[in-house]
């Protein structure tokens, strides 16, 4: 009823500040695209091969979300809703299978997506910064006005998000998953439900997709591969439904890369409708082959299934007739083959070795980078500082304690000992003593000079004294009269 | 006066229990842990009180009275830059304290064991809400050295890993270099304003440019040492292995996020926007090269705690992307990361803790399936993985996707988007994480040994020591073969 409603806007609060009030939109096509998708979604809960309850818990939180990613307004409820569903059909294999290969299938379906999710919030928090609202229309409308690289980040960043979600290659890995699910969950959550997301998202950003050409002819150019490996292996199994989706998915990549959005939408309402008649159509023949148990869509043996089984499915007669010594012949042959090496090229050997060999890398290089830095380069760098410290510490130990203090110190000592000793020689014996004692020789010798002086010739001396006087007495009688 | 009873309460009542419980030690051996649990509540009781006070726009500050010398005035004051990492401390330690009644069997130095423990916390309480830079200093000071303590006295032992001795030894060099460099920049920021009160600081203080960049440089360098970021984490990931894991709690969850309030505190508190805007942009390339090498080195390690703790080298990095915006998105995500961080990393490590102790198993090679013999442990690693993975509707995302939204507005959009896809990394290590031990096949080898008791209800519960462990004088937490 909501896809037919006039457009309304509902608005359900801030979560935090700065990011507007989130809000829903009724009417448009994100109402046709939540319909479609939740009619769809019956055939899913009515799976009878689902392994566990769990499931159809996860189916409905998948499609409430959808729901509101279809009618969201604002792109923070846009882009937790999208979360969500990614949760959620990451979740299914890990519920549904379990074990080794549930794990790895969740991990790389949610890793995958979660790839797109990046894209999709590197697109919205740079269109936030140009427009200042996290409100779709107003942030999609303001994105003309961006700076011409900052627009191509914009539009790369959306473009990512749609193609992983579409699953068109090379980016459709994480759809593996849906090996380990029952039939019809595994179509609506793997082939209905994210597909529709990324087709949806597709229509309303097909005018910036459009605007980047270098971006335009990388998507020429992988629909053009994903074209010719869905043809291949229709070739290959005898079988559209498998490969629908991607077809489906290249075809609106191309459409929404020459701004032709409701191409797209068109892709979308009537791609659902056509993935469902496959599926069910193909389960069908399974069905019919023995092969797994699934419900029953149309009547067996009735115009219309047989007119399906020819239309999607190998015939019942064409499988059986390629048990033991069946098989193609004449010009279907070499095309068969083409399409196998193709297929094997492509798929397996540049896609499943790439990513592989993508994962290995990034492990070798953690492992590299591990081992190199913090083993080689801080750990040992840090052992071989507190060595180079250790040993530079006992040099400077030797050579300032022992060498240069301890025997400088006795040498010195030994110097100071010499030193003393000289000069107490030198001093003592050989300078103070040797002056003091030709000091004392010399007094010793003048005393006898003198003493030989006044006993000698101080007799004389006296007699001289008193001629001199008896002179003087005379002279001075003679002046003074 | 009742809030500023309260602020000296928050740190009072928790150095007052250590010194009771190191005091009293025979006495409250069994009965630690619980007085411990206690001090913490109590403490966090006295934060809680003084909410309502910040709310009324009033800011709790006590001056201690206490002069040391001229210039130095001893003060502590509560807002909102400390309330957040205090809240997150107190809580921090009290977790810590609990998951302890479990880790730790009581022996004789129990009570000294639960008493560092507090000393830590009131350490880390201390440095945030002290008020001046003598206080902040010698609190600084007071974490690392409990911290050191603890782990040189419990530390585990891993086979083939560091001795504790040498851990703890490299941790406190490394860390104390990291405290110099602040001890430097807070004698000059002393010198230059004549007085150590923060609030003097933060009127202004006139300093050189030339000055200005080198204090900055020495703050962010000493802060990234604790805040543990490339290439200044060399100390983190064996301190995290070996410290006991209500340590490692410690650790990761708080302690790391000291640096991150120094941050916040010095150079983004007192100096203008300006003199930090040449600091901008290799804060943001550090960010991003923390963030993405601490996943690869996550996704490249086979310990479980190592990953955990190469996940905090990793998720520091979108922290100081965050502080490197400079804007109010980026600083308020950066912010909001931390508390997260604290959150989702204590829950890990008390994973890790449980799985650990149960299985007495740490390489991914030796476990597998435990989501089925620890279903509530699964389900609370669960809840860790997909927070720390930044999926919708948790913490987590929300600080994400500020801190993202703070990169673009800065207009370097490169190192934004490298920042965003680089967390794809952090899904994958941490998914590959959860799968590897939870998922996948159960190894037969794995010995259900005991689980604490008060956080791993779903374990098996009989004590019983491993045959080839040797004893310990006190050690709860030795593990392996």
């Amino acid at each position: 009823m909501l896809a037919f409603s006039a457009e309304r806007e509902v608005h359900l609060g801030t979560w935090w500040p700065g990011t507007g009030a989130m809000s829903l939109h009724t009417g448009g096509v994100g109402g046709y695209a939540a319909l479609a998708t939740s009619i769809v979604a019956v055939a899913a809960v009515a799976d009878q091969r689902i392994v566990r309850r769990y499931t159809i818990l996860v189916v409905m939180v998948a499609l409430a979300a959808a729901n509101v990613a279809f009618y969201a307004g604002h792109f923070l409820l846009r882009y937790v809703a999208l979360e969500v569903v990614a949760l959620s059909v990451a979740a299914a294999p890990l519920i549904e299978a379990g074990g080794a290969e549930g794990t790895r299938n969740a991990r790389l379906a949610y890793v995958l997506l979660r790839v797109g999710d990046a894209g999709l919030l590197s697109a919205i928090l740079l269109l936030m910064d140009a427009s200042g609202t996290l409100d779709i229309a107003t942030a999609l409308s303001a994105a003309p006005g961006l700076d011409p690289a900052w627009l191509a980040w914009v539009a790369a960043g959306m473009t990512l998000a749609a193609w992983v979600k579409i699953g068109v290659w090379p980016l459709a890995l994480w759809k593996r998953a849906r090996r380990s699910l029952s039939p019809l969950t595994g179509m609506w959550l793997y082939d209905v439900v994210v597909p529709n997301l990324g087709l949806y998202l597709l229509y309303r950003t097909s005018s910036l997709i459009a605007s980047s050409t270098p971006l335009r002819w990388l998507i020429f150019a992988s629909a053009g591969v994903s074209g010719v490996l869905g043809i291949a292996r229709m070739v290959l199994r005898r079988q559209i439904e498998p490969e629908f989706g991607s077809l489906l998915g290249a075809v609106a990549l191309c459409c929404a890369a020459l701004d032709q959005g409701t191409f797209v939408a068109a892709l979308l309402l009537a791609g659902t409708a056509a993935r469902v008649v496959f599926a069910l159509s193909a389960h069908r023949e399974i069905e019919d082959l023995g092969a797994v148990r699934g419900p029953a869509f149309y009547p067996r043996g009735s115009a219309v299934g047989r007119w399906l089984g020819a239309l999607v499915g190998k015939p019942r007669d064409a499988v059986e007739s390629e048990a033991p010594g069946g098989g193609s012949a004449g010009l279907w042959r070499p095309i068969e083959t083409a399409a196998e090496l193709l297929d094997r090229v492509v798929e397996h050997d540049v896609l499943e070795q790439g990513i592989a060999w993508l994962w290995r890398s990034i492990e070798s290089v953690a492992a590299l980078i591990h081992r190199a830095v913090e083993r080689d380069l801080l750990d040992q760098g840090i052992a071989w500082l507190g060595r180079w410290t250790q040993s530079a510490a006992e040099a400077m130990h030797r050579a300032m304690e022992r060498d240069l203090l301890d025997q400088g110190i006795a040498w010195l000592g030994r110097r100071t000992q010499s030193a003393a000793a000289a000069m107490h020689h030198a001093i003592e014996r050989e300078g103070f003593e040797r002056f003091i004692r030709e000091v004392a020789q010399t007094v010793n010798a003048a005393g006898r000079v003198l003493q030989r002086w006044h006993t000698g010739r101080l007799r004389a001396n006296l007699r001289w004294a008193l001629a001199a006087l008896l002179i003087a007495v005379v002279a001075f009688s003679l002046w003074g009269w | 006066m009742w809030p500023d009873i309260c602020l000296v309460l928050v740190l009072a009542i928790p150095i007052v229990v250590a010194v009771v419980l190191a005091v009293f030690r025979r006495v409250f051996v069994r009965a630690a842990g619980a007085i411990a649990a206690g001090a913490a509540v109590l403490s966090l009781c006295a934060a809680i009180v003084l909410m309502p006070e910040l709310s009324a726009g009033r800011s709790p500050a006590v001056a201690l009275g206490v002069r040391p010398m001229p210039g130095v005035d001893l003060s502590l004051r509560l807002d909102w830059v400390s309330l957040p990492f205090l809240l997150t401390e107190i809580v921090v330690t009290l977790l810590a304290v609990v998951y302890g009644w479990g880790y730790h069997r009581p022996r004789a130095n129990t009570p000294l064991f639960y008493a560092l423990l507090l000393v830590f916390g009131a350490g880390m309480s201390g440095t945030t809400i002290a008020d001046d830079t003598v206080l902040f200093y010698t609190f600084w000071e007071l974490m690392l050295v409990a911290s050191v303590a603890l782990i040189l006295v419990w530390g585990d032992e891993p086979p083939g890993g560091p001795r504790r001795q040498a851990v703890a030894f490299k941790y406190a060099i490394f860390t104390h270099l990291g405290s110099l460099m602040v001890l430097v920049a807070l004698l000059i920021l002393h010198d230059a304003a004549g007085h150590d009160s923060f609030s003097v600081l933060r009127q202004g203080v006139t300093l050189s440019p030339g000055l200005t960049t080198t204090l900055i440089t020495l703050f962010l360098l000493g802060f990234g040492v604790k805040m543990a970021v490339f290439p200044l984490h060399i100390w983190l990931p064996d301190a995290h292995t070996v410290a006991p894991m209500p340590v490692t709690i410690m650790l990761a969850a708080a302690m790391l996020s000291m640096g991150i309030y120094g941050i916040l505190r010095f150079p983004m508190s007192m100096f203008p926007i300006e003199s930090l805007a040449p600091f901008s942009a290799p804060m943001m390339v550090v960010g991003v090269i923390s963030e993405i090498y601490g996943a690869l080195m996550a996704l490249a390690e086979r310990d479980v705690k190592r990953i955990i703790a190469y996940s905090s080298v990793s998720q520091m990095g979108y922290i100081l992307f965050g502080l490197g915006t400079l804007n109010a998105d980026g600083i308020v995500g950066g912010t909001l990361h931390v508390i997260y961080h604290a959150i989702v990393k204590a829950l890990l490590f008390a994973v890790v803790g449980i799985i650990i102790h149960t299985t007495r198993r740490r390489r991914l090679e030796q476990l597998g399936g435990l989501g089925r013999l620890l279903p509530v442990t699964a389900a609370c690693a669960a809840v860790g993985i997909l927070a720390i993975s930044g999926v919708p509707l948790l913490c987590v995302f929300v600080s994400e996707w500020m801190i993202f939204a703070g990169g673009f507005h800065t207009g370097r959009v490169a190192l934004s988007i490298a920042s965003l896809f680089g967390s794809l990394l952090t899904v994958a290590y941490a998914l590959w994480f959860g799968s590897q031990v939870f998922l996948g096949i159960q190894r037969e080898e794995v010995e259900m040994l005991r689980a604490p008791r008060a956080i791993g209800p779903d374990a098996a519960s009989r004590p019983r020591r491993h045959p080839g462990a040797p004893a310990r004088r006190d050690c709860g937490t030795r593990v392996g073969p």
